[in-house]
């Protein structure tokens, strides 16, 4: 027979755990896009925000729909309109993205927001299998 | 002017700056030409590391500066805004430009505008290495001619090159700068124009800032550059005419001027790439891609990430431990032998004097030393990881779950690093890019249970729940982090509300195998820089706390020969009897053995056996001649080489280590009855609650120490108070159930 206060911790641990991962996990608001004009006219022409890419897929990226400060960390590593990108990986959360001969991650909320018109259809590159 | 005539050809002195794109080799290429002769600080006012180093070559001393790694020279982050600041006050003779060879597209964005700076310049085209393995053949000529810069090829980690490039950058100061410009299209070019003939009439301005470089910054509505041109005479009006210039243009191109720079420059550095690059197979799936493919994947990327950390964990605790004992046991026996054997010299072996050196002093620099094994591991195993590339890695697999809590994926490496000591993780969390989540992260360092209360742990654990120790244990470390996280929660709603900072954008580097001697340099560097930070601290409260004990409250007992319970100390302690009764353990001797762990929780477990009137160890009194001493200290030596490579393997897993010894019976039996009795017999409780207030409560000197040089003052305090205040409700509430429950 353990010692109850054996008991005692466990029960704690448990329900610190409990609480904090209730807290953690409320699920948010669905995530509805802006249907704007832009993003509109942006569908129409067969754009894409980048998040809808799956591993593997190559893009050309067309439009930053974000803020000015970001803007600019984006042009840095090389995500400039016109540009041509590849998805390595799609963790649920970041994004990595091959760029320029780089890779770069981007977080889940710039992914949405960056649109981009995917141009070649889904394909096996060497050694790694399809999503 | 805003550049100097470059008439002297022989001065001795040459001041350089590195400049390049994190992840290009830049600090490789500076540990190799500088060596061992470098300083690590801070630039004045930030928390960025700043590196100055010195090079001798060719009769002359290149004095180099490493600038933090940027990817462009605009404003919007520290890093940018230092090195652009460098560039225009300290004026270098040079700008050594270091590019990923492999990367050159994105590399080249950087060097086009230090080469807008009108600086004299070098361009080091590093990991040529690389280049060569992805078949690139890059044109060396053609790319020097159109930077109108000598282009030197460099593998920084194999230091090929070196030489070279200290003979370009001191040729490059005497010879006449040929200026560096980018066609920036029609209407932007003209508009330049204008504000050119503006800027030449503003001599204060002109003398301030090269022209055409200010010029297009003032288009791209560079805010530092405007407010400093406020400053200035004329300045104004420039900023006025540029605002028009901006208007013009947005009419004409329908687009913002700053991202029409921005695609200007990159369609050129476009051309320029694809005549002088010629046969790359470019993006190909690489190796570092393929490892990525599930170093980054959904499922197996956090446990990976687990793994590597629980390996940096143990290369922490077990393998700096026999070391941390060595230094222990020199000094309290052979160094202290000595010191009193000089002292008897002097005729003052039984005075205070002897005991303020051995017990105060001897005992303090032993508490600052033992920090040393514990750092240096600490930073092998982060230099190795960051060096590797691994780093990035982990940042990206911990992100998703990191926002949940409202910090960042960077901000998992100063909480792991904080398992072993808090004070590294504190500086640590400099890689964080905003102040908020650096605040933030750092108030969140302390209760990750530390290295230094494990043998509190293990002495109660033993005490009180013999056999089922390391589940306490683990259940201890366990409770720091869901404290942590609530905390973390409750501080995002409150104090530190998330900024509306963008998300992750951050470059993942190839992996690579890590450069020994850039591992050796940071280890050591920021070793040194921790030791002089801390040490006067910790050594100034060992000796207080001394002081304290050593004076006499009653008529008995002389000044440091009192025995404890009598002294100062034991008075100021049981000044907080009052606050410790409700949690069970509310006597004299837990309250100065908690007071002294604000000093360094190591010193609990030691001033209770004080306390609790045990000697714990003996400092071996019966001392031999020095030779004697000197053989103890080698092999002791040796036994600490042994027994760290027999915590090796226990990294793995294997366990080959003996089990530690139980703590002496005389103590363990003093603590539980006095526990018992505090705590109106529930002994197990008071136990328990006591762990979890060492958990919690105040950190010691040290970190507080790093908490005020990296948060500042006012966090520091709320740091200190509050972990006060939460660790004795939580042990409050421990104790209350423990109560009730036990029985």
């Amino acid at each position: 027979m353990m010692n109850p206060v054996i008991w005692l911790t466990v029960a704690i641990v448990a329900g610190f755990s409990l609480v904090a991962t209730a807290a953690v996990t409320r699920k948010r608001g669905a995530n509805s896009r802006p249907v704007c004009e832009e993003t509109a006219g942006f569908i129409a022409a067969g754009w894409r925000p980048l998040v809808d890419c799956p591993r593997n897929c190559d893009a050309c990226l067309r439009c930053l729909r974000v803020d000015r400060c970001v803007v600019h960390r984006l042009l840095e590593l090389g995500l400039t309109p016109g540009t041509e990108l590849r998805v390595v990986q799609d963790a649920g959360g970041p994004m990595l993205l091959s760029v320029r001969g780089s890779r770069v991650a981007l977080g889940r909320d710039l992914a949405e927001k960056l649109w981009v018109e995917i141009n070649v259809p889904e394909s096996t590159r060497e050694g790694l299998p399809l999503a | 002017m805003f550049t100097a005539d470059m008439i002297s050809i022989d001065r001795a002195t040459v001041s350089v700056a590195l400049a390049g794109n994190p992840n290009a080799g830049k600090s490789t290429l500076f540990n190799a030409l500088t060596g061992s002769r470098q300083q690590v600080g801070n630039w004045p006012g930030k928390t960025v590391e700043k590196k100055t180093g010195e090079l001798s070559h060719d009769g002359r001393r290149l004095m180099i500066t490493d600038l933090p790694g940027a990817y462009s020279l605009s404003a919007y982050t520290q890093e940018e805004i230092i090195a652009r600041d460098f560039l225009l006050t300290e004026r270098p003779d040079v700008v050594v430009a270091v590019l990923d060879a492999a990367n050159l597209e994105r590399n080249l964005y950087l060097a086009v505008q230090l080469l807008e700076f009108e600086t004299p310049a070098v361009i080091a085209l590093n990991m040529m290495d690389v280049a060569r393995r992805q078949g690139l053949d890059i044109d060396l000529h053609e790319l020097s001619r159109a930077l109108r810069a000598p282009v030197i090829p460099t593998v920084a980690r194999n230091e090929e090159g070196l030489r070279e490039v200290a003979s370009a950058a001191i040729g490059a100061m005497s010879e006449p700068t040929r200026p560096f410009s980018l066609d920036y299209g029609p209407e932007i070019e003209a508009e330049i124009a204008a504000l050119l003939v503006e800027i030449e009439h503003s001599p204060s301005v002109a003398g301030h800032y090269p022209a055409r470089w200010l010029a297009v910054r003032l288009l791209e509505e560079d805010r530092d550059i405007i407010s400093r041109l406020a400053r200035l005479f004329g300045g104004m009006a420039l900023v006025e005419r540029a605002e028009e210039s901006r208007a013009r243009l947005f009419a004409t191109l329908n687009e913002d001027v700053d991202l029409m720079i921005a695609d200007r420059r990159y369609t050129w550095i476009h051309q320029l790439a694809s005549r002088v690059l010629r046969s790359g197979r470019e993006d190909q799936v690489s190796l570092s891609d393929r490892i990525d493919y599930f170093t980054t994947d959904r499922r197996l990327g956090i446990p990976i990430f687990m793994i590597i950390m629980w390996v940096v964990f143990k290369i922490t605790t077990d393998v700096s431990a026999p070391w941390v004992d060595w230094i222990d046991g020199v000094l309290s026996g052979p160094i202290s032998r000595w010191a009193l054997a000089a002292l008897g010299a002097l005729g003052l072996e039984q005075s205070w004097v002897a005991s303020l050196l051995v017990d105060g002093v001897i005992a303090g620099v032993g508490g600052v030393l033992a920090f040393v094994p514990v750092l240096l591991s600490l930073y092998f195993a982060l230099a190795v990881m960051e060096d590797s590339g691994y780093m990035a890695r982990g940042a990206f697999v911990m992100d998703r779950l990191m926002n949940r809590i409202g910090l960042h994926g960077r901000s998992f490496l100063p909480l792991m690093v904080g398992f072993g000591c808090s004070v590294p993780a504190i500086y640590a969390t400099r890689t964080m890019t905003s102040r908020r989540d650096q605040i933030l992260t750092g108030l969140l360092v302390p209760f990750m249970s530390c290295g230094a209360r494990l043998p509190v742990y293990v002495l109660f654990a033993a005490i009180f729940f013999p056999g089922q120790a390391t589940l306490i244990i683990m259940g201890l470390y366990l409770l720091g982090i869901v404290v942590a996280i609530l905390v973390g929660l409750a501080l995002q709603r409150t104090l530190l509300p998330a900024t509306a900072a963008p998300g992750m954008v951050m470059e993942l580097p190839p992996y690579r195998l890590p450069n020994a001697r850039s591992i050796r340099n940071q280890m050591w560097l920021r070793t040194r820089a921790f030791l002089q930070h801390a040490a006067s601290l910790i050594l100034l409260s060992s000796m207080v706390i001394w002081l304290l004990m050593a004076i006499p409250t009653g008529r008995q007992g002389e000044f440091a020969a009192t025995p404890i319970e009598d002294s100062v100390f034991a008075r100021v302690s049981a000044a907080v009897v009052p606050i410790l009764s409700p949690l069970g353990f509310g006597t004299w001797e837990s309250g100065g053995a908690l007071i002294s762990g604000l000093v360094a929780k190591e010193v609990v477990v030691s001033t209770l056996s004080q306390t609790f009137g045990t000697e714990m160890e003996a400092a071996g009194i019966a001392g031999g001649s020095f030779l004697a001493d000197l053989r103890e200290i080698i092999t002791s030596f040796m036994a600490a080489v042994v027994d760290t490579l027999r915590a090796l393997p226990g990294i793995i897993g294997i366990n080959l280590t003996g089990e530690d010894n139980v703590a002496a019976p005389g103590l363990a039996s003093a603590i539980h009855s006095s526990f018992h009795a505090s705590s109106g017999g529930h002994a197990a409780a008071a136990g328990l609650a006591f762990m979890v207030f060492v958990l919690l409560y105040t950190p010691c000197m040290a970190t507080i120490a790093a908490e005020k040089h990296e948060l500042g003052t006012r966090w520091t305090l709320l740091s200190l108070f509050g972990q006060l205040t939460i660790a004795w409700l939580v042990t409050y509430v421990v104790f209350q159930i423990g109560v009730w429950w036990g029985g």
